[in-house]
């Protein structure tokens, strides 16, 4: 038997052309790496009855076993972890995140009573009165991630880019609304906004780490001269780590506002009572205390793994406007697209004033103008992706 | 994989109703609350076993949350109703039970 090599054991990044996950050096599967079948479901696990309540929660979605999503985004996962010890989040454990592929993108966080019929990891008991499982589609990751990497970060033709992005997606049948699209919606004009935006706050903000081999490697990938390709994947990798602990962080954020009581979430919902909107109303506050929760898992990881922290400023405001870009399209929906749109955009608000409010504790304003200016050059240009990703997702 | 029934109830469902349905059909169901990343949250009641049997509770308490106006939509294979009414309720129970035949 060969002795891995530890740095074997993790999946690599997905880079900007990798769709799928690489495993190894080699690029291939290795069985010391993995002593369990690549394919073992959640019914492997004891977690059968995961799979029975998606299935009929939403027919037609595909699982994807817990060992290929630990493949595609096991280092979130445990960076995920990392954030909830750190905040003393390790009692709220009763709840289940799964990765899933299906139409249309989306996340959902959803409570079910817990009873004896249904268990954890290897048939553990959930504790509490309350289960939670945490849905994430991977289409929404690589629609926030792929979009803010290829339009926004790129500094070399990022419609293009974007366009050939879109291709090697398997999307290739979806190119003529998406040609349209690009054309009339999303003009050069309104990507060039918001690269600019993003350009000058990656400058704004860089004094924060002060000068470090990431902000290197982004000022090459937005500069025309050019990156390698390991700079480009690393840069994607913080569009798609910071995606994905924003939106997993939020989804955990449910399950952490109904069973929650520690001294660190009685100080977010003071936060949420500041920055929501006077008026808002009892669904709005708890979305933006989950939002607030995935800034707090994106700053948490901004500052553990020095993620240049232009990405967790700009990637959760990018995907809430892309989402909100989606909205009309919304069937199964008990409130009108209109509602849904603006409940989006005075999250987006709450946002920007989450991290003024954070400047002050860290005496840094240039986090709350940053954020402020990534609303106001955002906004436009995810409105028209996101119109795209759901014409995408319905055809 | 058994044909499911998914009932979308109302916001002001109260859960203490499936305990008489429990109760007289031996089993239970799962209610789930979701909310999605838009912000939209639902309520559903998820019921998994269908048999011949077990159809007269189920209609009789779908029955129940018509009366109490606590529904709001009912899907069954291919048969989806928003708002479902009593008559609509035959149209169901006739469907279910042909599955359960089968």
């Amino acid at each position: 038997m060969t002795v891995a090599d530890p740095e074997d054991e993790l999946p690599a990044p997905r880079g900007p052309n990798e769709i799928r996950v690489t495993l190894g050096k080699s690029g291939e599967i290795d069985p010391n790496v993995f002593r369990e079948a690549i394919t073992r479901n959640f019914d492997g696990y004891g977690l059968a009855w995961v799979e029975k309540l998606i299935g009929a929660m939403m027919p037609g979605t595909i699982v994807v076993p817990p060992l290929i999503a630990s493949g595609y985004y096991g280092k979130y996962f445990q960076e995920f972890d990392h954030w909830r010890a750190a905040r003393r989040f390790m009692e709220l454990r009763s709840f289940q995140g799964v990765l899933v592929v299906g139409k249309p993108a989306l996340a959902s966080a959803w409570k079910l009573p817990n009873k004896d019929a249904i268990s954890g990891w290897y048939g553990k008991k959930y504790q509490g009165n309350l289960v939670s499982i945490l849905c994430i589609d991977d289409g929404l990751i690589r629609w926030i991630a792929g979009s803010f990497f290829h339009l926004i970060v790129r500094g070399v033709d990022p419609l293009g880019s974007f366009r050939t992005w879109l291709i090697g997606d398997d999307n290739a049948h979806d190119l003529p609304s998406i040609e349209g699209a690009l054309g009339n919606g999303v003009s050069d004009e309104l990507v060039g906004r918001s690269r600019r935006t993003f350009r000058e706050e990656v400058r704004a903000l860089e004094f924060y780490f002060g000068p470090a081999e990431a902000t290197a490697a982004l000022a090459n990938v937005i500069s025309p001269t050019g990156a390698t390709h390991r700079e480009l994947d690393w840069i994607w990798s913080y569009c798609e780590s910071m995606t994905l602990h924003f939106l997993q962080g939020h989804e955990f954020g449910h399950y952490a506002f109904a069973e929650g009581t520690s001294v660190y979430l009685k100080e977010v919902r003071e936060l949420v009572a500041i920055v929501t909107p006077p008026g808002g109303d009892g669904a709005l506050r708890e979305e933006v205390f989950c939002d607030i929760l995935g800034l707090e898992n994106c700053c948490f990881q901004m500052e553990f793994f020095k993620v240049p922290p232009v990405f967790a400023v700009f990637v959760p405001i990018w995907g809430l406007s892309l989402i909100r870009g989606t909205a009309s399209s919304r069937c199964e929906s008990s409130t009108s697209p209109a509602h849904l749109e603006e409940s989006l955009l005075a999250r987006m608000r709450a946002i920007a004033l989450y991290w003024r409010h954070r400047n002050k504790l860290l005496q840094l304003p240039a986090f709350g103008d940053a954020a402020h200016n990534a609303l106001h050059g955002l906004d436009r240009l995810g409105l028209a992706v996101g119109e795209i990703a759901a014409r995408i997702d319905k055809d | 994989m058994p044909e499911v029934l998914k009932i979308g109830v109302a916001a002001e469902y109260d859960p203490a109703l499936q305990k008489a349905y429990e109760e007289r059909a031996g089993e239970e169901f799962t209610y789930i609350k979701s909310a999605g990343i838009t912000g939209e949250t639902a309520a559903w009641v998820v019921i998994a076993t269908l048999g011949v049997q077990a159809l007269p509770p189920i209609v009789d308490f779908v029955k129940l949350l018509i009366e109490r106006h606590q529904i709001k939509s009912l899907q069954f294979g291919d048969l989806k109703i928003e708002n479902p009414s009593r008559e609509d309720v035959a149209l169901f129970e006739e469907q279910a039970r042909r599955k359960a035949l089968k």
